[in-house]
């Protein structure tokens, strides 16, 4: 007949414009929550840094002579992604230079979005993790005030939580403080409670796996528990400052469901969370810097493929098997 | 008795009122009736009456592998072309007169069913199989029960609630024949309705045979304490009762007429054959329509031209607006589509295998188990036609592609 569509002709309302939105509104009480907590330079580091990453993807659409879709919206996520792990009081190069990375270097080269082997997000950040780490770890004291300004602000800088576990020391914050982010670090990774409920936001819209989140958190929390970095505390601090500090929970909740790069088995999620998480662990006790959470995933980003096809293998219905076997 | 879905399953708001809740319209203007001269399987059939004859209720009018029975009384009118389809048309006449006193069904022995099943012709509108065919099927397969399927899953049909409603009893008995041919002694009829309406017809059958599914999750399977069950749809039941009864053919379906494009969504019982033309104009365009559908939104058919006829197997048509196509995506491997296949494939990862030519990995992915249900591209956000790409992998399955430099790229 002619050139008709095929079935079907009604679609979920779900498409990736709408995946996307929903990252961003789970994202969003972060960004305020950060305002609250670092003051309004926030705003100019998450702007900028969303910009940057709207325009490379643009850049990298007429340099390839492909069509750049924005409203699907994967530009944006990483670009808000990227600056929330950043400090307020980051040169304005740095999330610019790591949405270049990401979006330039790591995302569209493999076809864009959909066809991207590593989270752009991710590598964004390690790159400037490994080029600029003082930058990226320089966070500022809960007491300084960030200017609202282009430059770089001269600011007080202290040890976060993640940095004091790093140089063997006990974290000299309290549960609650790290619960709901009165400490240092990055902006938008702090407020532990926010970003849960962010979380069951995500979770309820189906916008992201529980089981991804969870055995991630479930693996780091049995090695905290196991292998304290610090002698002076209990296995139960242990796992509140390991899960609490750096950005573990925001990876685990935002960056580790990135549908493109995460497997998509159920048990393919659960053994590729726990890889993540142990990986997270190794570097945070054996890596150079304080944070390992990126690097973790990137590995993990890499065989993911690998996950699923072994899940798929594993739990394969008994059915097939039989039929296999006649043949 | 259980109802089974996909472990994620996947829910669609109803498209089903007001047409679900309006009483069967009866097509009584007996129009022109076409019915195709090509088969299934794309074999030709010859008519065996001449121009003009008056053919009767269930007389073979073509020869083949599976001809074509007259749905009514008529008169053999022309031989018409549609699209490079040939079609057979004749002059229906209405049926006149009184309804004959049934004859004492339950005292049928099951040879006796089927072969009132199969001088009647009787289709089942789920899957356009032969009936009596499917009856010996049933036989020798290992279910243990027989369910009237008259769920109606997909958004827009409620033809299997509206046929309950009419005719609820005869289903059951036409069950109750059915599984007596089939030698299986549990049997039921499944419906999906609300309250009120499940209320009103489960009086209407005989006590304990009626059984609401809950859910509104598509597609649903059932089963009976682990052992699979058969499902027949409950107009191939009515059918059956009336073969049975009346010796009548099989010549009427009840069919929703529903979609964004029909002023007046109903169901509508109209003879075989009955082109679209007749049933949209029977309920009303309000806008011009791009597209009709032959089947329901998830997995019909679409046709660009409302001459061609409504026969067995289909159970709801459409009128579609013109509308804008979504936008496609690259596969943003989300899960969603092996998630709600209740088959257990993989489609993202068999329509990646076949988008790359990776023919020679898919037996592994066992495409072949697919049937045809739709779900995955109903769900999949970036509005990919997976499964029109698994579909593909049946048949890519295995090749080897080798290529030295020439292809015939036309
Ligand atoms: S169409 Fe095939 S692959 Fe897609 S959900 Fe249905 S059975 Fe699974
Ligand atoms: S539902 Fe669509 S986007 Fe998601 S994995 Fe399947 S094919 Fe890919």
């Amino acid at each position: 007949m002619s050139n008709l569509r095929n079935a079907p002709f009604s679609q979920n309302e779900a498409n990736v414009s709408t995946l996307s939105l929903d990252m961003l509104l789970a994202l969003s009480p972060a960004v305020a929550f950060g305002c609250v907590l670092f003051g309004w330079r926030v705003l100019l580091v998450v702007g900028i840094s969303i910009v940057s990453a709207l325009f490379f993807e643009l850049l990298g659409g007429w340099i390839a002579r492909r069509p750049s879709d924005l409203r699907d919206g994967t530009a944006a996520v990483t670009g808000l992604i990227v600056s929330l792990l950043l400090p307020a009081s980051v040169p304005l190069f740095v999330p610019v230079l790591a949405c270049a990375f990401g979006i330039f270097l790591v995302k569209l080269p493999f076809g864009g979005s959909g066809h991207n082997l590593f989270n752009p997000a991710a590598a964004g950040l390690a790159f400037v993790t490994e080029c600029f780490s003082h930058h990226v770890f320089a966070y500022p004291a809960r007491e300084a005030v960030i200017p609202f300004t282009l430059r770089t602000p001269e600011v007080n800088v202290a040890a976060s939580p993640a940095g004091l576990l790093k140089t063997g020391g006990s974290t000299a914050f309290s549960w609650y403080e790290l619960l709901i982010g009165q400490v240092t670090g990055p902006i938008g990774t702090v407020a532990i409670l926010v970003l849960v409920a962010c979380a069951v936001y995500l979770f309820v819209r189906r916008g992201a796996a529980p089981l991804l989140t969870v055995s991630c958190l479930a693996a780091c929390a049995v090695i905290a528990a196991l292998f304290p970095r610090s002698a002076d505390i209990t296995w139960y601090e242990s796992i509140l400052f390991e899960l609490c500090s750096g950005y573990l929970v925001f990876g685990a909740i935002f960056m580790l469901n990135d549908p493109v790069t995460s497997p998509r088995h159920p048990l393919a999620h659960v053994m590729y969370g726990v890889a993540v998480g142990v990986l997270t662990m190794l570097m945070r006790h054996f890596g150079q810097f304080e944070e390992g959470f990126c690097f973790a995933l990137l590995l993990c980003n890499a065989v993911s493929g690998v996950f699923d096809r072994f899940a798929w293998q594993l739990l394969r219905p008994r059915r097939q098997r039989r039929k296999e076997r006649e043949v | 008795m259980s109802v089974t879905y996909p472990q994620y399953a996947l829910s669609f708001p109803s498209e089903k009122e007001p047409a679900a809740s309006l009483p069967t319209l009866e097509l009584c203007r007996m129009p022109k009736l076409l019915l195709p001269l090509t088969d299934e399987n794309g074999q030709p059939r010859t008519p065996l009456c001449e121009l003009y004859d008056t053919v009767a209720p269930g007389q073979t009018l073509t020869d083949g592998a599976r001809p074509l029975y007259a749905p009514v009384t008529g008169v053999f009118a022309a031989v018409q072309t549609i699209d490079d389809v040939e079609y057979m048309e004749i002059d229906a006449l209405a049926l006149a007169g009184e309804e004959p006193a049934p004859a004492n069904v339950f005292t049928l022995s099951p040879d006796e069913i089927v072969a009132a099943c199969k001088a009647a012709h009787v289709v089942d509108e789920l899957d356009g199989a032969d009936l009596a065919d499917k009856l010996a099927a049933i036989a020798e397969s290992d279910a243990a029960l027989l369910v009237a399927d008259a769920v109606d899953d997909q958004p827009f049909g409620s033809a299997g609630l509206a046929t309950l409603r009419q005719f609820g009893a005869f289903c059951a008995d036409g069950l109750m024949l059915a599984a007596k041919a089939a030698g299986i002694d549990d049997y039921h009829v499944l419906l999906r309705a609300e309250t009120d309406t499940y209320k009103e017809i489960e009086a209407t059958l005989p006590k304990g045979r009626l059984v609401r599914d809950r859910h509104d999750i598509y597609p649903h399977k059932v089963s009976k304490k682990g052992k699979p069950a058969a499902t027949v749809g409950v107009q191939a039941c009515l059918a059956l009762y009336r073969a049975c009864a009346f010796g009548e053919h099989h010549g009427f379906a009840t069919v929703t007429v529903a979609g964004n494009a029909v002023s007046l969504p109903a169901n509508v019982r109209l003879p075989f054959g009955t082109p679209l033309s007749e049933v949209f104009s029977l309920c009303g365009l309000v806008d011009e329509p791009d597209k009709y559908v032959l089947g329901d939104s998830f997995t019909g058919k679409a046709v660009d031209t409302d001459a061609l006829p409504i026969l067995p197997g289909v159970t709801c048509v459409l009128a579609l607006k013109k509308e804008k196509s979504p936008a496609v995506h690259a596969c943003i491997g989300c899960g969603r589509c092996a998630a709600v296949c209740h088959k257990h494939l993989l489609p993202y990862e068999i329509a990646r295998r076949v988008e790359n030519l990776q023919f020679t990995k898919l037996p592994s992915l066992s495409p072949a188990d697919c049937d045809g249900c739709n779900a995955c591209a109903v769900v999949c956000p970036a509005n990919r036609p997976v499964a029109d790409l698994v579909k593909q992998g049946i048949e890519e399955s295995g090749r080897v592609l080798i290529g030295w430099g020439v292809h015939d790229y036309e």
